[in-house]
């Protein structure tokens, strides 16, 4: 039977630098209801369930079909994209929703995924093909290698897997997996090969690969299921090969 | 060796980056503290903390991980095949300890062999542990569990170890005693000690086990998901094997080993009387 009235709790801050305080919600059950529509629905009145008029939650969405990662926050203590947490599939109670832990807060459920964006530009996390002059078509890829790389190539930098990483925290270098997944993508791209070398050498570093403690979260909590830890073997392997190389002067 | 020109390239990139942060951008940019119990003391420390291509750091936690199996995961195997000895009796034991203490160059193959290792993996295990935000209570998934013990065995042999050497290697009783098994054996007769010792041979046993498990992933020797979870599977069987070498070479300190006589070698008796004597000293 479905709820008459959804309960929310949600943790609100007002600044990056604020602190924060629970707010609790009760608004009428419609339905296929997701946890945005919910959100949604309080900003039409932003009354908090003991009748105290409060400010509209914040929070931040884009594709609202689970491409763009730009939702993701914690829903009932899980990371989630919350345009696809679908208020009727979730048990009955209230629904709790915090904004990311391992990201600095914008406000309320906005959180700053900054962090995993410059850690995309350290382990250059692209395929250079700028120039002066055409270079041609590339080599061409088998497909079997297109269907795995296409695994790798949906990650939307959602953070989920950062979220529940228990090495990227913030007293570790640790630059954590999805930037990690991204150069198994590249380095596996026919054109992105020749630069292997180069993103092998950024996550050799403090917080690169070797930082990775196989704790194995982030693959049980990708919303894509990327083989993240596949991706940490393989780089395992191509980090060795690629440090002995060096060690014994290739 | 003077750096790649692409390391130079990655670092001059990194300070421009920094340079950006010091300056009007992270000033203006009002997320700099994040409250909530969240220690990130500042956002950009966060970004570029990871000093780019630190061979020196690649090779030392790569090193950690070498020790961790070779040579110490293989002196475990041998101090546990010893110890065994003790299911054969007071004398078969005493006779396998003195032999060690007989081979060539034995100060330098115990400090090389032994010493060195555990204490540069154990100093670097310890910094390592402290970068660990464990989140089990969040994320309880089975592999969590593993990664968790992984660091807790390995506080807890930090502590055993410690203890454990004390009261044996570097105590001039045992050193002096006319049987190193009687010495044990007296010892383990406290309930204390020999919990002790049982909750350190297990885990030894699990940081082992479970160890080469991560040393598999690290190294590359597993990477399809499949190849990992048989990797998984085959740690834990160690960690099992282990554990009941381990506490049945310790039960034989106290009389009560176990020696089926299923284990024995048929021709045994050509070598002498294989049969339990565990009781008989
Ligand atoms: C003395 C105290 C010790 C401490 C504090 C310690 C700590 C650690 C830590 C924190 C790790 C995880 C490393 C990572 O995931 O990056 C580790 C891995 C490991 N340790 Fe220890 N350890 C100790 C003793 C030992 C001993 C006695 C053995 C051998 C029996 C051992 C064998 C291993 C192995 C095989 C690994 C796996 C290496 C890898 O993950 O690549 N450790 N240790
Ligand atoms: S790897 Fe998965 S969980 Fe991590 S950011 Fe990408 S899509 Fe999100
Ligand atoms: S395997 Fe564990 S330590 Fe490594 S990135 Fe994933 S969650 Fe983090
Ligand atoms: S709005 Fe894009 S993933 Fe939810």
């Amino acid at each position: 039977m479905p709820r008459q009235k959804i309960e929310l709790r949600i943790r609100r801050q007002d600044s990056p630098t604020g602190s924060s305080r629970w707010e609790e919600f009760s608004i009428p059950w419609q339905p296929s209801m997701n946890v945005i529509s919910c959100l949604m629905e309080i900003r039409k009145n932003p009354v908090t369930k003991q009748g105290q008029k409060t400010t509209p939650v914040h929070w931040e969405s884009s594709c609202l079909e689970e491409v763009c990662g730009a939702c993701t926050m914690l829903v009932n203590g899980k990371p989630r994209q919350s345009c696809t947490a679908l208020v009727d599939n979730m048990p009955d109670g209230p629904i709790t929703l915090e904004p990311l832990t391992k990201f600095p807060v914008v406000r309320d459920l906005q959180v700053d995924r900054k962090p995993m964006f410059e850690a995309l530009k350290i382990v250059k996390a692209w395929v250079p093909i700028d120039g002066t002059y055409d270079l041609g078509p590339g080599p061409k890829m088998s497909a079997a290698d297109a269907e795995l790389n296409y695994a790798f190539s949906r990650c939307m930098t959602c953070g989920c897997c950062m979220e529940v990483c228990p090495q990227y925290n913030s007293h570790s270098d640790f630059i954590g997996p999805a930037p990690l997944a991204q150069v198994r993508l590249f380095n596996a791209h026919p054109t992105g090969r020749m630069n292997a070398h180069e993103r092998l050498d950024a996550i050799m570093g403090r917080g690169g690969i070797v930082d990775c403690g196989n704790a194995q979260n982030c693959v049980e909590a990708c919303p894509k299921e990327i083989p993240l830890t596949e991706a940490f073997g393989d780089l395992g392997r191509q980090t060795t090969v690629h440090w002995l190389q060096s060690l014994f002067g290739k | 060796m003077p750096p790649r020109s692409n390391e130079i390239e990655v670092r001059a990139r990194g300070i421009a980056a920094r340079e950006l942060l010091r300056g009007g951008w992270s000033e203006s940019f009002a997320c700099l503290k994040v409250p909530r119990g969240l220690r990130w003391s500042t956002y950009k420390e966060r970004h570029f903390a990871m000093k780019v291509s630190d061979r020196n750091y690649f090779a030392l936690k790569k090193l950690h991980s070498l020790t961790g199996v070779v040579p110490i995961g293989l002196f475990l195997l041998e101090h546990f095949f010893t110890n065994s000895k003790a299911l054969q009796g007071e004398t078969a034991f005493n006779n396998a300890a003195a032999e060690l203490a007989r081979i060539p160059y034995v100060g330098l193959v115990e400090a090389a062999g032994i010493w060195a290792p555990i204490a540069f993996h154990m100093v670097l295990g310890v910094l390592i542990a402290t970068t660990s935000q464990a989140n089990l209570g969040k994320h309880g998934y089975a592999k969590n569990w593993q990664y968790t013990l992984q660091r807790v065995s390995g506080i807890v042999l930090v502590f055993y170890i410690l203890f454990h050497t004390w009261m044996t290697r570097f105590d001039a009783n045992y050193l002096s005693s006319p049987s190193a098994y009687a010495f044990v054996a007296d010892q383990l007769k406290s309930p204390g000690i020999f919990a002790f010792y049982v909750v350190g041979i297990l885990s030894a046993c699990w940081h082992l086990g479970n160890g080469l498990f991560g040393f598999a992933i690290h190294w590359g020797l597993v990477t399809s998901r499949g190849a990992q979870r048989n990797a998984s599977r085959l740690a834990m069987a160690a960690f099992i094997v282990l554990s009941l070498v381990g506490i049945n070479s310790l039960l034989a300190f106290t009389g009560r080993g176990i020696y089926p006589d299923l284990l024995t070698k048929p021709h045994g008796a050509e070598h002498g009387p294989v049969v339990y004597q565990g009781g008989q000293h």
